[in-house]
Order: C-alpha cells, then sequence, then structure tokens
C-alpha cells in the first residue's frame, strides 16, 4: 500500500516510537504545507558529486577490482552555485536529507519530471529499503541534447512509501539494515559483493 | 655586495610568486573565500613590486647603494610574509574537507567572536589544530586597505574575517575531534579580552618571578654571554633582559592555550578533553609555546568542576577527567634533555596555576551551552537519535529558535554516546560494526546534524522576513 502524504507525515511525528518512527533531516517545513503530490515528500539536491572517469581501460567490468578500472573524482558544490552535466555523462549525487527507515516501510525514488523532460534521468525506480538509514545516493545521468545544470538545494525528486506487510504483525523489528552504505553520507562507487549464486555461475 | 645582482633575485622572486598566486587562484574552489585571500596577495604583491621597482630607478646612481640594499632586504621581508600568507590558502579544496559544517561553524563563529567571520578548512600536513583571522593578521601586516578592497566582493556584511581552519589532514573526516575547534576560537576570543588577560599575566608573572628566583637566578647566570670588550655586569644585564623577553613570551603563550582551553571546556565541556587526548599524545612535553598536556588536563579539569559541576559529576565523563596522565608511563613527565629553557618551564606552570582563578573568572562571562536545566533530557534525546542512526539534529523543536548553542551540544552528545561504554557496544552489536565504523558513522550523523541545524536556521530566518 502506498502511504499518502498525510501517513507520512504522522510517520515522522511518532516520536519515541522508533518501530515505526521515519526521520527526514533536515525536513524544511515547506514540505510540510505544499500539496503538490498527495503521495510523496519531496527532497532537495545535494552538495556532494562524485564521478567516474576510465583509469586505462576502454571497458568497465564492474565486477573486477574497481580500483583497478575505474577512478573517482569528488567535489563538493555549495548551495548557491552549480554543476553542469554534460550529455551522456554520468554524476552520482545524494539527497540533502538524511532518511532513516523504519523496519515496515519502503520507498522508490523517483525523478521530478520537470527534470525528467529535459533529459536528465534520476535512476530507474531505485528503491530504498526498510531499516536503511543515510543520505541517498543518486545515479544521475543527461540522456538529452544539451548540458543540464544541476543546483544544489532543488527539489530534484520524490520519495514514495510502502508499507512492508510481512514484518507488520505483531509488530515491526527494531532493526537497522545491515549495508556497507548504512550511515554514509558522500556518494560513493561501492564494491561489487559476489552473491553465492553468482560465484557459482560465473565461474562454471 | 652586487646591488644589480640582489635586485634581479628580488625581482625574479616578485614574479615567480605573482604567477604562482594567479595560477592557484584560477583552480576551482568550493567557496570563494580563498579567493579573497587570492586577491589581498596579488594587490600587495603589486604593491610592493611597484614600490621597489621607483626605488631601484631612484637609488641605482653611484653613491646610493647602501639605500637599494636596505629597499631590497625589506622588500625580501615582505615577500617573506606574503609567501606564508599565501599557505593559508593552500590544501583548502580538497574533496576530503568536510565542507558542509563549514556555514555551521562560520555562524557559530560569528557569534562567540561577535564579528562577522567566513571560515575555510586547510588540511595541515602537521599533526595539530590551528587557527588564524586573516582580517587581524593582515591588519597587523598593514595591508587592511587591500584586505577591505578584496572582501567587498564577498558579501554585504561590511567588515568581516575569514577564519582559516587547520585541520589535520589525516582526520579531516573525524568529525567528532573537530570539538578541538572549540579551542582554537578560543584563541580569537582571547581578543576580546586583552587588558584583562594582560593584567592577568603581569600579575601570575610576578609571583612566579617571587616563587622561584633562585631558579630564574640560575638561569640568567647560565645564560651570560662573554663577549670581548663586555664588562661583567653588562653581559649579566643583557642575559637577565633576555629571560625577561623570553618569560614573558612564554607567560603569554602559555596563558593563551590555558585560556583557550577554558573556553573550549565552556562550550564543549569534557568533549574538549576526549578530543585533546587523542590529538595530543606528547602529554608530558612542553615547549616554549605550549605547556605540558598533563598541567592543561589538570586546569581544565579544575575548572569544569567549578563551573559545570553537573556535567563534571556526569559518569560517562569519569574516564576522561580521572585518567591518571601524570603517572602513566607513556603520559607522565618528559625530561627534555639538553632544552635550555627547561628552568622557564617550571616557572611557566606555576604562572599557569597562579593565573587559573582569574583566567576561569573571565571565561565565566562567557556563557556555556551546557548550562541549561534540560542538558539531560537535550543529550538523551539526541542520543536517543544517534543510537537509532538519525541525525541528533532531527529532534530539535521546529516552533523554538534554533541558535548557535545546539552547535556545541551536538557535538557534546555526540561525544558523550562515543563514551557511554554501554550505548556504544549495543551500537556497534545492532549494526555489525567495530570501533572505526562505529566512529565514522556518529561523525557522519554528527555532522550531518550541524548542517542541517544551520540549515533550518536560515530556514526559519527566511520565513519570519517573507511573514
Amino acid at each position: 500500500m502506498v502511504l499518502n502524504r498525510k501517513s507520512i507525515l504522522a510517520r515522522m511525528g511518532l516520536k519515541g516510537d522508533w518501530k515505526r518512527r521515519l526521520v527526514v533531516e533536515p525536513f524544511l517545513s515547506e514540505n510540510r504545507d505544499h500539496d503538490s503530490s498527495d503521495a510523496s515528500i519531496d527532497f532537495h539536491l545535494g552538495n556532494r558529486f562524485t564521478f567516474l572517469r576510465s583509469r586505462h581501460a576502454v571497458q568497465h567490468d564492474p565486477l573486477a577490482d574497481p580500483v583497478h578500472d575505474v577512478a573517482t573524482t569528488e567535489r563538493f558544490v555549495p548551495l548557491g552555485q552549480d554543476l553542469s552535466l554534460e550529455p551522456g555523462h554520468v554524476v552520482l549525487g545524494t539527497t540533502l536529507e538524511w532518511f532513516r527507515f523504519p523496519s515496515d516501510l519502503i520507498a522508490y525514488v523517483i525523478g521530478r519530471s520537470i527534470w525528467g523532460r529535459r533529459g536528465l534521468l534520476l535512476v530507474t525506480a531505485q528503491a530504498v529499503h526498510p531499516g536503511s538509514s543515510g543520505t541517498i545516493t543518486l545515479e544521475m545521468s543527461n540522456l538529452g541534447d544539451v548540458a543540464v545544470r544541476l543546483r544544489p538545494g532543488t527539489l530534484i525528486g520524490q520519495l514514495f512509501f510502502h508499507r512492508v506487510e510481512e514484518v507488520q504483525e505483531p509488530e515491526p523489528p527494531l532493526r537497522p539494515r545491515k549495508s556497507p552504505f548504512a550511515g554514509a553520507t558522500r556518494p560513493i562507487l561501492g564494491e561489487y559483493r559476489w552473491s553465492e549464486s553468482e560465484k557459482l555461475l560465473l565461474n562454471l | 655586495m652586487d646591488s644589480s645582482w640582489q635586485v634581479r633575485c628580488l625581482q625574479d622572486r616578485i614574479q615567480s610568486l605573482n604567477s604562482e598566486i594567479a595560477r592557484v587562484r584560477q583552480k576551482d574552489h568550493p567557496y570563494p573565500e580563498p579567493n579573497a585571500i587570492f586577491r589581498t596577495l596579488l594587490a600587495v604583491l603589486s604593491d610592493r613590486q611597484s614600490r621597489f621597482d621607483k626605488a631601484v630607478k631612484r637609488y641605482s646612481s653611484a653613491g646610493r647603494e647602501r639605500l637599494l640594499e636596505e629597499t631590497a632586504l625589506t622588500t625580501a621581508t615582505q615577500l617573506d610574509e606574503i609567501a606564508e600568507a599565501f599557505g593559508l590558502a593552500d590544501r583548502v579544496d580538497s574533496a576530503r574537507i568536510p565542507f558542509e559544517i563549514l556555514r555551521a561553524v562560520s555562524w557559530v563563529a560569528s557569534s562567540i567572536l561577535e564579528e562577522a567571520c567566513r571560515v575555510a578548512v586547510r588540511l595541515d600536513g602537521a599533526y595539530n589544530y590551528s587557527i588564524v583571522s586573516c582580517r587581524r593578521r593582515f591588519t597587523r601586516l598593514r595591508w587592511n586597505k587591500f584586505w577591505d578592497e578584496a572582501t567587498r566582493e564577498l558579501g554585504p556584511e561590511g567588515r568581516f574575517t575569514i577564519l582559516v581552519l587547520g585541520f589535520p589532514s589525516a582526520h579531516a573526516n573525524s568529525i567528532l575531534l573537530h570539538a578541538l575547534a572549540a579551542h582554537e576560537l578560543g584563541h580569537l576570543v582571547r581578543g576580546r579580552f586583552t587588558e584583562e588577560l594582560e593584567e592577568i599575566r603581569t600579575k601570575a608573572v610576578e609571583a612566579a618571578k617571587h616563587r622561584h628566583s633562585e631558579l630564574l637566578q640560575e638561569y640568567i647566570l647560565d645564560n651570560v654571554r662573554r663577549r670581548e670588550g663586555v664588562l661583567g655586569r653588562d653581559a649579566y644585564d643583557e642575559s637577565s633582559r633576555r629571560m625577561e623577553a623570553r618569560l614573558g613570551q612564554l607567560a603569554d603563550d602559555w596563558l593563551g592555550e590555558v585560556f583557550a582551553d577554558l573556553v573550549a571546556a565552556t562550550l564543549v565541556g569534557p568533549a574538549f578533553l576526549a578530543a585533546f587526548d587523542e590529538i595530543v599524545l606528547e602529554l608530558g612535553k612542553p615547549s616554549l609555546t605550549h605547556p605540558p598536556g598533563t598541567l592543561r588536563r589538570g586546569l581544565v579539569k579544575e575548572y569544569l568542576q567549578q563551573r559545570l559541576q553537573k556535567v563534571a559529576d556526569d559518569a560517562v565523563w569519569s574516564g576522561v577527567l580521572q585518567r591518571e596522565v601524570a603517572s602513566d608511563p607513556l603520559f607522565g613527565p618528559r625530561e627534555v634533555d639538553g632544552d635550555p629553557d627547561r628552568p622557564l618551564y617550571s616557572v611557566g606552570q606555576t604562572i599557569c596555576r597562579e593565573g587559573l582563578r582569574e583566567l576561569s573568572a573571565v571565561a565565566m562571562r562567557i556563557p556555556s551551552p551546557l548550562e541549561t536545566a534540560d542538558l539531560k533530557k537535550i543529550v538523551d534525546q539526541m542520543e536517543d537519535h544517534i543510537e537509532h542512526l538519525s541525525p541528533p539534529s532531527a529532534g530539535l523543536d521546529d516552533s523554538a529558535p534554533i541558535t548557535p548553542d545546539e552547535f556545541w551540544r551536538l557535538m557534546y552528545a555526540g561525544w558523550h554516546f562515543r563514551l557511554n561504554d554501554e550505548r556504544f557496544a549495543e551500537f556497534k552489536t545492532n549494526n555489525a560494526w567495530d570501533d572505526g565504523n562505529a566512529e565514522h558513522v556518529i561523525g557522519n550523523l554528527v555532522m550531518h546534524a550541524l548542517e542541517s541545524m544551520e540549515l533550518r536556521h536560515q530556514w526559519q530566518k527566511y520565513r519570519e522576513n517573507k511573514e
């Protein structure tokens, strides 16, 4: 079930009830007031950006040692300044807000159409898992023909919240999600973690 | 001396310095503050170059070489000053710098220094924290008009300063350690109480000299320089004057450090000592500029027990406050072999002890964010947030104005959580982290909270103005 704006705000107001409480910080109260969308909350673009560039390989293999193939360049763009994203380029950004999810909520990150219509693709249905905590990394690519100017602080996307039914009865556990990205504030590439099935299938 | 050769060297040096500053200025700096420093330096350099060129023309004729040499020497000194100031804006653009907290630090610095401040952070290869107020330094160098011109473009605040905070490069992202910024700000707070602190210094030095008269007498005699043509009495007087000057400088520096410590303790309480212990490892070792860490810890502890007794009695801080560093083989008193100023260190310790009561009285005039009846409740709430991986600022109520005090309380709460053994152990277990990861995430939570509270403060102001 998708939560409406009222339910999302109610979750944020559950002080002391950490099993159900959703935290969005900073939550600038405009988000509380305007009702442009009834079933989501908007988030702002943060200040940290990470670019990927090839070291010497012409092709990147995510399963190989990432340090070998690609290098990352990090930039901090203060509020009031901007960053140009050229056509065909990809950049990792973050949300200005820190999100703390209870273990019975999941959210989908959706770009705002005002950006999408100008060629900026802001991930496709990236899910934020229950129990996640930190700023959300945004994978942004420019599919248009002209460069897009990105300004930290702009409302760039929105989150749609869903309830995860299995853990609602009798009550959701108080359990943070064990993720290498937990508590992160910077957009990082992360290392590929091989699953057991991948270890088998890719080595057959 | 061949003046023309010296002139050429200086002109080359001016050119080289000019092109280096101009080149670095063009680099992409996230914030505009370093540009104000570069603009000032380029303007000073251009002014000095023009003066030097005029002097070369005027004094190049025969018989005036001496004047030319004097001008060259003065110019060389000025170039050294420019080069040193250039170092202030070096390594201020690394993405490793926690730029997120700069707006918040500028806000709290402006509040405590009662002067409009912008902050830049420089990564320092040395393992220490430092602070420089560009306006104060440039005024001392008589560069005011260049500074005023260069900063005019930065904003509407009018007269303001840029504080360059040096963070140890290896710990750029150790947010909790940056509680030591409170000590660095303390050095500048000193400027608000110059006359009183001068009086305290004079009294403390007199008392210490009286108590250590024999030791100082020996020091004077040991440092008498026998030179041909100088009478024994004159040599003694010269040594005595040197001792007075050296002791005066030591008293100034040491009391300055102790006062900055008291300011830091006022702002973040024992969290200052927790961060201090991680950075200042050779606690037993004094120097001409810094009293031994063991003494500083002792004085801060005394001050905390007097001023913030409830805080000092909190069991979480007992590990920090009761630490017996003096008897620790690693941190205990160090013999400084071969250091001719060793006797002055004993006198310096007496000066600091003598001055403590009055320094404390001055520091007490600075309001402490920890002197609030609700401190326990506020800190509990912040820790509750950290425990649940939520930035501790999220508990701040929007209906009340957010003030710079929250900055210091967030720092305090971050350390309080870290040093609460039970809570920290549970935090690690719940998230399957080791000490390093857990500390890193606490740092991230505190950093995000510092950034968020400043943004929320700006948002409150914006809404108020709109209404």
